[in-house]
């Protein structure tokens, strides 16, 4: 069989229907992306383990139904990448990007990794991510024993972390979608860096079953991909309940991808957001205001004053204390990259008070910020407040606090649904992004929007050149 | 106008907090990462000072769900 279509930088939707009409075998299509990771991941930092034997194998089973006239949906036979916290069976270490784990195995596989493979879609390579997914307090892009993750767009800048992988993986074509997590920052940061889809669904929308816990009630995982349209398409396949993890709510997610033509979005953007961007950045967050105002209106608003990233920073700091009690009081972090990563100890001050009172404000945050939003479809923003950073140069670490994310620690703390996309390139031909976020389980609202704004820009379309 | 007493008194707190932290995890540390470990601790310090200022009502629980459980046999 001849292949008259490239895969490589095409969207999954697409890659399904030549699967479902056999313009091309699912074994072609993994033998392309397995040659594309095994080839580039290292250049790029992006993978930890290739499984090119289980995922070629997985392939021919998944050519042999479609033959016998089983198709299990759009994932069928479509490659992915794992970021590398996600538990997998077969001999395959995972690794949590830290040293003291590279061989940790797990005899099962993690909630995710088992609804993909009921899905069809072919589990090809574990991913690059930030040690301990970013929870220890790094301050640099270098903090992961398989060295700093490089962006497609530039070698000489940072993917973003800490589904750092996940992020190029998608970005330089090496799989068609990745699966990442978020505690504060981890899908969203790599998305806006990397140039690609990356949506945070809801707090319990997916099972966390098997995947390593950074802080129970912050943890999220979900997909990024070259479009909001196939971020839809990947939810669908990784929502739902799961008697492992009882935080995965019994909401079923049908993703909806009815025609959006003609449809008016009500939008918000919080006071004084244009006021912490510079340069390309604010030039491409004006220019993406603009080309909202076709098919939504935006109304400026204001947040209920709560210590928002205090409370976020409060809780991830407790939480991961306990979740990396062993490593921390052996001493086994010692053995980390990142030298700031090695003496996480300062959390320890905090007092069970402290965590409870944060809490119980999240609490009330969670139900006054349900009110604001239930006005509009979503709240737009920038991803980050910058393009890519450069891979030697450090950053605020969570410890101390990030500076001025106040959607990011809202988002997080609340448990709300986000997706980003990316909406221009800096100068040094860097992308940036923009996120809409909605309300809980909103997650069709905020793809909608996302949706709507790709038909009318072609960000998503361009590529780095590989 | 900054109150001087106040933060006084937060500097007395973190510098017995990281006394303490130092005493148990401290040891073998370098004077470097002894003094991260001490800018971290004064922003947890900081933290729960920001966090005892928000008032909330006796009946704000935290947003944690606690399940009972029945057993799987009952």
């Amino acid at each position: 069989m001849t292949i008259e279509h490239d895969p490589i930088f095409k969207s999954v939707r697409f890659l399904s229907e030549l699967i479902k009409s056999r313009e091309i075998s699912s074994v072609e299509l993994v033998n392309i992306f397995l040659g594309r990771l095994s080839g580039l991941g290292s250049k790029y930092n992006a993978t930890v383990t290739i499984m090119e034997d289980s995922a070629i194998r997985d392939a021919r089973t998944a050519d042999e139904e479609l033959l016998s006239g089983l198709y299990r949906g759009p994932l069928h036979g479509i490659p992915w990448g794992a970021k590398d916290l996600l538990a997998t069976s077969g001999d395959i270490p995972t690794t949590w990007g830290a040293a003291p784990f590279q061989d940790q195995m797990f005899e099962y596989d993690a909630t995710v990794v088992r609804k993909l493979a009921s899905a069809g879609a072919i589990l090809s390579a574990k991913l690059a991510m930030i040690e301990l997914a970013g929870g220890m307090g790094y301050r640099q892009p270098k903090a992961s024993f398989t060295g700093p993750a490089i962006n497609p767009w530039s070698e000489e800048h940072w993917t973003g972390g800490s589904s750092s992988g996940s992020g190029s993986a998608v970005a330089a074509g090496l799989v068609p979608f990745a699966i990442g997590s978020e505690t504060w920052g981890s899908i969203l940061g790599p998305a806006n860096n990397c140039g690609v889809s990356g949506l945070r669904p809801t707090y319990g929308r997916v099972s966390r079953h098997g995947a390593m816990a950074l802080s129970w009630t912050l943890d999220k995982l979900g997909p990024l991909c070259l479009s909001a349209d196939d971020c839809g398409l990947v939810l669908e396949a990784i929502a739902g309940p799961d008697s492992m993890d009882l935080t995965a709510v019994e909401k079923c997610f049908k993703y909806d991808d009815n025609d959006i033509s003609g449809k008016r979005f009500e939008l918000a953007i919080l006071k004084g957001t244009r006021d912490k961007l510079q340069g390309d950045a604010l030039a491409n967050f004006d220019a993406s205001l603009s080309c909202l105002s076709d098919f939504a209106s935006v109304e400026e608003i204001e947040f209920p004053d709560f210590p928002y990233e205090v409370v976020t920073r409060t809780i991830l700091m407790a939480e991961s204390s306990s979740a990396f009690e062993d490593l921390l009081d052996s001493g086994e972090t010692s053995m980390l990259t990142a030298p700031e990563d090695r003496h996480p100890f300062a959390r320890m001050a905090i007092s069970a008070r402290d965590y409870i009172k944060a809490m119980r404000i999240r609490g009330k945050i969670i139900r006054e910020i349900s009110t604001v939003l239930s006005r509009y479809d979503a709240i737009v923003a920038p991803s980050r407040n910058t393009a890519a950073t450069r891979i030697d140069e450090d950053f605020r670490g969570i410890m101390v606090g990030h500076e001025g994310d106040v959607i990011g620690s809202l988002g997080n703390g609340a448990g709300l649904p986000s997706i980003s996309v990316p909406n221009g390139f800096t100068k040094d031909n860097l992308p940036t992004g923009i996120q809409f976020m909605g309300r809980a389980y909103s997650e069709n609202s905020v793809l909608a929007v996302a949706r709507a704004y790709q038909r009318c820009t072609e960000w998503h379309l361009v590529h780095p050149s590989a | 106008m900054v109150d001087e007493t106040s933060n006084y008194r937060q500097e007395e707190i973190t510098n017995d907090v990281f006394s303490i932290l130092r005493n148990i995890y401290g040891f073998n540390l370098s004077e470097e990462a002894l003094a991260e470990m001490y800018e971290g601790t004064d922003a947890v310090i900081k933290s729960s000072e920001i966090l005892r200022n928000v008032k909330l009502e006796n009946s704000d629980e935290p947003a944690t769900i606690f399940r009972p459980y029945e057993g799987d046999s009952l």
